[in-house]
């Protein structure tokens, strides 16, 4: 019925009355000469209806002969309304451009997205597919995605695999980036020393000649499994030695921080906005020049409506100063500071090993903050060393 | 000169049609009424309006007359020999023309 009604719509109908006469005579007159007539009723002694233009126009002799008097009651459609609006040449101009923006924009490419890489960029895939010609505004009918995809891959050694799809206004490159896999060389003859000073708990020796014992103390350095072993008949031969040693160990830490310090602030001295629609740039003010030592910073705001990207960015460029500012931080926050600093040294020198003790000691004056923290803990020393290398 | 009345010729037709299992719609003198529920009636074969009003309509169907009956009743649409009719239908009646 939707559809009915937009066929009515873009032939354009007249609803009309018509009164007095015969009313049955009149609509079998109407449907003997083929004239569609719909929504009809009757009330107050006349009669009311629909029916299209050239039907209308038929009806009038149809009404006579039944001594009707027929009166037009209203136009609906769209050739009635391209009437009213028809000395608007500019509203017909402007349509006629929407028509031709639409048609024109919608065989372009409005936006390219780039989905599956992790290790490779962004930027270095889009900037080898724009070495084939893929970029914002390009017709899409230029392109051949398979053969794009081909160029682009030879430049790109570390995807595995990828492909351009054209959907819509958008393009999506997807990419499959190559697995690295670490190839450990278990073949090389090494030696397990000892990573740092501390007395053995535990030593268990998978491969290779087992040269120290639970309860000893060791140094650093300390040979702990040896990659050559004695053969039977004297000769020896060499292996890849492979053991786990846990030590008793001791660590100590410490962080001084002054109060004062001098770091660089950056303050933004100038921005400049840049309008861009498709490959179309429009500066909105003048663009800055970066002078000794100031940075220019460029970022894009790129539109989009729903998930989609729109064709329409807004690109802000900033100028950037640098200036020199010495700051005096409080008592918290250079507790804060230092505190921190110890966290990330302790989780860097003692990862995956067992604090048994530890002891922290913070030294607050008038000029710096130190923290010292000492203790012991369990950890595994065991360190790979190729025979004949470092 | 010698003529078949024109009654006969639908008669030997339609007995043609019912032995060749034809459907009722495409035989001469059939009507096809269909009813949806109580609020709209779509009447095919339809030679003529006999009455019309917003409480009664008779539809002439050659052999038959067709008396609907009820409230707000409105033809939606009539063309090709077709009335699709809206409305609370009450009755119906059938009658010989």
């Amino acid at each position: 019925m939707l559809l009915i009604h937009f066929l009515r719509f873009l032939r354009g109908y007249v609803c009309f009355r018509a009164a007095e006469g015969f009313p049955e005579r009149f609509l079998n007159l109407c449907a003997a000469k083929g004239i569609a007539v719909w929504d009809v009723g009757f009330t107050d002694g006349s009669l009311f209806g629909c029916t299209d233009i050239a039907g209308y126009k038929a009806m009038r002799d149809c009404a006579k002969r039944s001594g009707m008097v027929l009166r037009l009651q209203k136009k609906h459609g769209l050739p009635f309304f391209l009437h009213r609006y028809r000395r608007r040449v500019g509203l017909l101009i402007g349509f006629v451009l929407f028509l031709a923006g639409l048609w024109a924009l919608s065989g372009m490419v409005w936006s390219i997205e780039v989905q599956g890489n992790a290790r490779v960029s962004t930027e270095v895939i889009l900037a080898a597919f724009e070495e084939q010609g893929l970029k914002p505004g390009v017709p899409r009918r230029a392109l051949n995605p398979v053969k794009m995809s081909e160029e682009a891959g030879k430049s790109l050694p570390d995807l595995s695999w990828l492909a351009l799809n054209l959907r819509g206004s958008s393009a999506v490159i997807e990419v499959r980036e190559i697995m690295q896999m670490e190839q450990a060389q278990e073949d090389a003859p090494q030696n397990i020393v000892a990573a740092k000073a501390g007395q053995l708990e535990i030593v268990e020796v998978y491969r290779g000649a087992a040269l120290a014992k639970p309860g000893q103390a060791v140094l650093q350095g300390a040979l702990l499994a040896s990659g050559i072993v004695e053969n039977k008949d004297g000769s020896a031969r060499l292996v890849h030695a492979q053991a786990y040693a846990v030590a008793r160990t001791q660590f100590s830490f410490a962080v001084q921080l002054p109060r004062t310090h001098t770091a660089a602030q950056v303050k933004i001295k100038k921005s400049h906005l840049t309008l861009r629609f498709l490959w179309f740039k429009i500066p909105l003010g003048k663009r800055p020049k970066p002078a000794q030592g100031e940075l220019l910073l460029v970022s894009e705001r790129v539109w989009n409506a729903g998930e989609r990207l729109l064709p329409l960015a807004l690109e802000r460029c900033a100028l950037l100063s640098f200036v020199e500012e010495t700051t005096r931080v409080s008592d918290h926050q250079l507790r804060l500071q230092a505190a921190r600093q110890l966290f990330v040294q302790f989780c860097a020198a003692l990862s995956g090993a067992q604090v048994l003790t530890q002891q922290t000691e913070t030294h607050l004056d008038s000029a710096a903050c130190a923290i010292t923290q000492n203790g012991a803990a369990l950890e595994n020393i065991g360190l790979a060393q190729e025979i004949g290398g470092k | 000169m010698n003529t078949k009345p024109r009654g006969s010729v639908r008669q030997t037709a339609r007995q043609l049609g019912e032995a060749l299992d034809l459907p009722g719609e495409v035989l001469p003198g059939f009507s096809h009424l269909e009813l949806l529920g109580n609020r709209q009636a779509i009447v095919d074969g339809v030679k003529g309006v006999i009455a019309y009003s917003d409480s009664c309509v008779r539809l002439n169907l050659g052999e038959l007359v067709v008396s609907l009956e009820g409230a707000a009743l409105c033809i939606r649409s009539y063309q090709m020999e077709q009335v699709i009719l809206s409305g609370v239908i009450a009755a119906l009646h059938f009658a010989n023309s």
